[in-house]
């Protein structure tokens, strides 16, 4: 099989958009997709400080690159969650490649923080894992951001990830999140930073395709709590209709925002909201969740940002 | 023609396949999704009508994750 735009071998077929392209020619294809997505959802202007949310995993390294190589002022963040097994070797992928990357990393210790790692918390705040988790990790980001002065959060969220959240939500009528599920939300000064998934339009395959050929050593673990299982099996079912009928996956997110009007339009959630008083962040009470943990489990905690600089 | 083993890696696992075969072929055999999977042969990744033939290492590449 030969890339259709320069006849040398092809690594790589693109069924969704009826491409087969050689190793350079899917760098350049991945990147473009990219850029078109930036410009046209106007997910940030050049003149932005990016921090990157970076896990160690493919999707969030390839990030980083391909918005370091277009020239953004971008910055990663880490947040080590104390997960035995995991976090240290992720931490590693991530400093190595920051190095690779000549480019700064924020590095956060939840530990450090708390005195307790991600399953302990997640145990005081009765909640699940993956939900204390995705909530502590939203919480360090957003606080670093505005404490750093970046003025968007950018996350790996691919397709796939898009997608399958999308289907699960439908399937159960979770009106609630459909509702807020966006590719853009907005900041609102001094409470909450801009975020943004410019990874949401290229698939899963695109991106490790990507990390293959760029030579990218991501982590191919997975965190040993994954919620995995749902996730894993609706992004299976969608692979197997794309399989069948290649860019149903595209169609599909890419309907869903067309007629939620979602695209571009940035949106929150509308209940009026009261702030944190020790934190401004989001919050139901006199405290946001956040503060209010630490005061429980580590009164004369705070947050410790470690600064892992190899910019040139 | 004859075919001979060869060590195909996968989540870490080495199993082995018969040679010579397509890259399309070795994913049916393993029931897995060409779209959940990438292939890397000798280090390249390569398209599924290729055939795995001389080949040194094969490492199938599982793409999905559930984070
Ligand atoms: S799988 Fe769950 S616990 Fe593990 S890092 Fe992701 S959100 Fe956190
Ligand atoms: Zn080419
Ligand atoms: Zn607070």
């Amino acid at each position: 099989m030969k890339c259709k735009l320069c006849n040398d071998k092809a690594v790589i077929k693109l069924k969704a958009h009826n491409l087969s392209l050689c190793a350079s020619h899917l760098l350049a294809f991945v990147e473009r997709r990219v850029k078109n997505s930036i410009e046209k959802y106007g997910l940030f202007k050049k003149d932005d400080s990016l921090l990157v949310a970076v896990s160690g995993g493919k999707d969030s390294l390839s990030l980083w690159q391909i918005l370091k190589k277009m020239g953004y002022k971008a910055d990663g963040l880490y947040i080590h969650l104390g997960i035995d097994g995991y976090s240290d070797l992720s931490l590693d992928k991530a400093l190595s490649f920051a190095k690779k990357l000549e480019g700064r990393l924020w590095v956060v210790f939840l530990k450090e923080i708390m005195n307790l790692g991600i399953l302990d918390l997640a145990r005081t705040l009765r909640r699940t894992y993956c939900s204390a988790c995705g909530a502590i990790k939203r919480y360090i980001m957003n606080r670093i951001s505005i404490e750093k002065g970046y003025t968007v959060l950018a996350t790996g969220h691919n397709l796939d990830d898009e997608a399958s959240s999308l289907l699960g939500n439908l399937l159960y009528w979770k009106e609630d999140y459909l509702r807020r599920k966006s590719i853009v939300l907005k900041s609102e000064e001094g409470h909450l930073v801009k975020k943004v998934k410019p990874f949401f339009l290229v698939s899963e395959r695109e991106i490790a395709a990507y990390a293959v050929i760029s030579q990218i050593d991501y982590i191919y673990e997975e965190c040993p709590h994954s919620r995995g299982a749902k996730t894993l099996l609706y992004k299976e079912i969608l692979n197997m209709i794309e399989e069948d009928s290649p860019g149903t996956k595209l169609n599909f997110l890419k309907g869903f925002l067309k007629r939620s009007g979602k695209v571009g339009e940035e949106k929150r959630d509308e209940k009026p909201v009261k702030y944190c008083i020790s934190c401004n962040y989001p919050a139901s009470g006199e405290k946001c969740f956040f503060c209010s943990l630490l005061e429980r489990v580590n009164p004369s905690g705070s947050i410790v940002y470690r600064e892992y600089s190899f910019l040139r | 023609m004859l075919s001979i083993v060869m060590p195909v890696e996968i989540d870490g696992k080495k199993i082995e396949i018969e040679k010579p075969l397509k890259v399309q072929e070795l994913l049916k055999k393993l029931s897995l999704n060409s779209e959940g999977h990438l292939v890397v042969v000798d280090g390249r990744l390569v398209t599924e009508d290729e055939i795995v033939s001389n080949a040194e290492s094969v490492k199938i590449i599982r793409v999905v994750s559930g984070g």
